[in-house]
């Protein structure tokens, strides 16, 4: 049963993703952003909504949500990163479910159970670039382009130890957690001396703006996280609650909440979905 | 030859001095099996008296004269040459007592080893399965939700990579992953979607758009 108290949260200090930079997130304005990598939303993902029931709970049977290929939860307080942390999880999602990997544990940190390398990236590596003024935030068009066009940085913090990076950034400038690391800001000119080398290995390659809700519901009953911004705040959509009607999301501040069908309604504009990643030559090799 | 058989083949010629032209002749194997039954003919030889003779052999070796002594008939463990000597008694143009001898030398070997089994299938190697790839293009195809699963499961397993592969999937660096290449080919000429099965970088079979476990399951038998 969902906590009531957990739907349509919008909290004041959400103002990460602020009107003003939020009315900018036009469709348009997104497809521009994703470049190359933009993509239409397939007839092969859409699910008809009179069978979003019947598939949500295959997707309960088989662990087949974005929430379930979710690694870790990040946490932003207090900081304006909002829109870096979506897109960090959705990436991550992505990532994650390409190697089809099982994740066990529990709601804040899973571990991979079998074969699976997930990363954890940078929050910072984006944010830094999105607003070097650090306060103010962001909107979804520029740290989605920024991702696509030169990549992430991994965390100083990974999920396995011997990735053997040669370079990684303080993972946000927040709270961070046991599974983030947190820390002073850094702005990109003290990035790490050739960090671009390893960034350009984690770059999303395919990426849809929905065009309607139902679009970001069929999405995630697919498996694939939607990030939206509303109500001054972006997350990142991991499950759709077909009974309750209402989106499930991981929000930057250690917590799940959910969104209402009426509030997924508001987010369809500036949403956007990351269907693919770059690929490492050998998984267990993730920066080559 | 012993003194004996000597006395008793002057004695046979003596006897049968009065016959026609006598001539041995041996048909019989000149090689056979250690135990097995030899038997030498005299039949056409041409005269009134036979003895068989064993001139040489590798051991004191039994034989037996049947029918007249036109047939004799020996068997030995040992093997080697056994010489067998054949002679014939008869009278010569002026009447007088004649006889006529023929050799056959026949080489038991020793007995064949026992036949080998007929070979055994091959030894199967069990095919060390270690990749199983789901190629797809996603704006033809969605990954089936049971083959997603199937996937997960294996790679919950431990010991195969089981992945999807979009087919736009490419490096950081703008190439086809060298971990997809082999499987992307032959994706593409069996046809997408396809699920892939490798045994390093060997095709082990390739499933064209499988939908369920159980057949992504059958692919890694």
């Amino acid at each position: 049963m969902i906590d009531q108290s957990k739907i349509d949260v919008f909290p004041s200090q959400h103002d990460g993703y602020p009107a003003d930079l939020a009315v900018l997130d036009t469709p348009g304005a997104m497809r521009e952003a994703f470049a190359d990598a933009a993509r239409d939303f397939p007839d092969s993902l859409w699910v008809e909504p009179s069978r979003w029931a019947e598939v949500a709970a295959e997707n309960d049977r088989l662990g087949l949500w974005p929430e379930n290929y979710r690694a870790r939860r990040t946490n932003q307080n207090p900081t304006h990163e909002c829109t870096c942390h979506a897109l960090v999880q959705c990436m991550e999602i992505a990532w994650n479910r390409q190697q089809r990997m099982k994740l066990s544990g529990g709601e804040d940190f899973r571990t991979v159970a079998g074969i699976g390398t997930p990363v954890y990236f940078s929050v910072l590596s984006i944010y830094a670039e999105a607003n070097p003024r650090i306060r103010g935030g962001a909107n979804l068009q520029t740290v989605i382009g920024i991702a696509i066009r030169r990549g992430f940085l991994p965390d100083k913090i990974q999920p396995q130890s011997d990735y053997r990076f040669a370079h990684t950034l303080t993972g946000t400038n927040g709270r961070g957690n046991a599974h983030q690391s947190a820390g002073a800001w850094v702005p990109v000119r003290d990035f790490p001396s050739g960090w671009e080398q390893t960034a350009r290995h984690f770059r999303p390659i395919e990426v849809i703006n929905p065009e309607s809700y139902e679009q970001m519901i069929s999405l995630v009953l697919n498996g694939i996280c939607v990030v939206v911004g509303r109500s001054g705040h972006s997350i990142p959509y991991v499950r759709w609650h077909a009974d309750e009607k209402v989106m499930e999301y991981s929000d930057s501040y250690d917590v799940a909440r959910y969104d209402s069908l009426a509030t997924v309604k508001r987010a369809v504009g500036g949403a956007y979905a990351i269907v693919s990643t770059t690929v490492p030559n050998d998984w267990r090799r993730p920066a080559g | 030859m012993s003194r004996a058989s000597i006395f008793v083949v002057a004695m046979l010629i003596a006897a049968v001095a009065a016959a026609q032209s006598p001539k041995a002749v041996v048909t019989g194997p000149k090689d056979a099996r250690c135990g097995s039954l030899v038997v030498l003919d005299a039949s056409e030889s041409v005269g009134t008296g036979r003895l068989w003779l064993l001139a040489v052999s590798p051991e004191e070796t039994s034989f037996l004269p049947v029918e007249s002594a036109l047939k004799c008939i020996m068997a030995s463990p040992t093997p080697g040459a056994y010489t067998f000597v054949l002679v014939v008694a008869g009278t010569n143009q002026n009447g007088g007592p004649a006889a006529d001898m023929a050799t056959h030398t026949v080489t038991l070997r020793g007995s064949d080893p026992p036949p080998k089994p007929p070979p055994d299938d091959p030894p199967v190697t069990p095919t060390k399965i270690d990749r199983v790839t789901y190629v797809y293009e996603k704006d033809e195809t969605a990954v089936p939700r049971e083959v997603g699963a199937a996937l997960t499961k294996i790679s919950q397993a431990g010991t195969i990579f089981a992945t999807e592969f979009e087919r736009d999937g490419k490096t950081g660096l703008d190439e086809i992953p060298v971990q997809y290449r082999i499987a992307l080919e032959a994706a593409l000429k069996a046809g997408l979607p396809c699920l892939v099965v490798q045994s390093g970088d060997t095709v082990v079979r390739t499933v064209k758009a499988p939908r369920t476990e159980a057949e992504v399951m059958e692919a890694l038998r």
